[in-house]
């Protein structure tokens, strides 16, 4: 015959994972049942037997410089990748003090000074062209087009080697 | 877990080299061993071992409480092992000559019951397997087998108690109970 309470209750009472008052009950019930206590003896041999075979393994000895060499590779190449980043940050900052110094100094004002003759300079032709009218104003930007075109081309060919003529 | 323990995990955690190379030396046998559990198989564990320790090196910044390393180290070395078993189905046995040479126990009763008992183990589902090893190895409760498995503590330990059933009646046939 067997026992009906071999459920695994009998585990948690063997880890000690039972609570007070169901412990009790199985305890009272293994100290009268013979197959329940063979069954908890069964189960303390497994557990001695899984702990003592498993413990006899050692990793070889190798095993360590193996997963040192490959972490330390890794951490090199996230030490590589700070530095490069600071490298980069330390570049802007370079970069944006050289353009601060250059705008303060007598180059800067001269180029300020360029560039509101430029803004100054579009802003009338802008005006200009809003005076005359659609017509006129077409007809000064196509001239405009046409005469820097001839400009160009004739500054091209003067600069051209004249292998041609020969 | 000492104090120590802690103290070297946090400083490992920092990013200290040698910090993290004696944690390697602390817990590669608890690598090694749970993966070997699993995959019955020593090369196989141990490039199991060295993959654990490089995803430890990489995401030990997101261990929050360093008190709780044993288990989460077991938690990756499982998904590991249980991933590794996925990728290689080629269903490689260690021959037990070899499992024996290279074990240091002498004693010939005890080689033969090393012998049982990882054919027993064999014939367990990794499932089974995976929470014995857990359990009697390392010792881990059952909120903790539950936290590393996640499963409900309820079928932690019915599944624990299937697997010692089991375990105990393939011994029973190879004749060793
Ligand atoms: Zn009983």
């Amino acid at each position: 015959m067997y026992c009906d309470f071999q459920t695994s209750e009998l585990s948690a009472y063997v880890d000690g994972e039972l609570s007070g008052e169901k412990r009790k009950v199985v305890e009272h019930h293994v100290g009268q049942c013979a197959e329940c206590r063979e069954v908890i003896r069964d189960m303390q041999q497994v557990h001695e037997w899984v702990l003592q075979t498993l413990e006899a393994e050692v990793v070889s000895t190798d095993l360590q410089p193996r997963v040192l060499s490959a972490v330390s590779l890794m951490h090199q190449s996230v030490q590589a990748k700070r530095v490069l980043q600071l490298y980069t940050w330390g570049l802007v900052v370079v970069f944006a003090a050289v353009v601060w110094g250059i705008l303060a100094s007598p180059v800067g004002r001269l180029m300020e000074v360029f560039f509101r003759l430029g803004v100054a300079a579009g802003h009338s032709s802008l005006r200009l062209l809003g005076a005359v009218g659609f017509t006129w104003s077409t007809v000064i930007i196509v001239s405009s087009v046409v005469l820097c075109t001839v400009c160009a081309i004739t500054v091209f060919r003067m600069l051209k080697p004249s292998e041609v003529v020969l | 877990m000492t104090e120590d323990d802690i103290r070297l995990i946090k400083s490992a955690k920092r990013g200290n080299m040698d910090a993290f190379s004696k944690m390697v030396s602390n817990y590669k046998n608890f690598v090694y061993r749970t993966a070997y559990g699993i995959l019955n198989h020593k090369s196989d564990a141990e490039d199991v071992t060295q993959e654990t320790f490089i995803k430890v090196y990489q995401s030990l910044k997101g261990l929050r409480d360093e008190r709780t390393f044993p288990s989460w180290l077991a938690k990756i070395t499982v998904r590991n092992a249980l991933d590794w078993r996925e990728r290689h189905r080629r269903h490689r046995t260690e021959s037990y000559e070899e499992s024996l040479v290279s074990s240091g126990l002498n004693p010939h009763h005890q080689s033969e019951i090393r012998m049982d008992l990882y054919q027993a183990m064999q014939r367990l589902g990794a499932d089974h397997r995976t929470i014995l090893i857990l359990r009697e190895l390392h010792g881990f409760s059952y909120d903790e087998l539950a936290e590393i498995l996640e499963l409900p503590v309820g079928t932690v330990r019915s599944r624990l108690h299937h697997a010692r059933l089991q375990l105990r009646d393939e011994l029973n046939r190879e004749g060793s109970v």
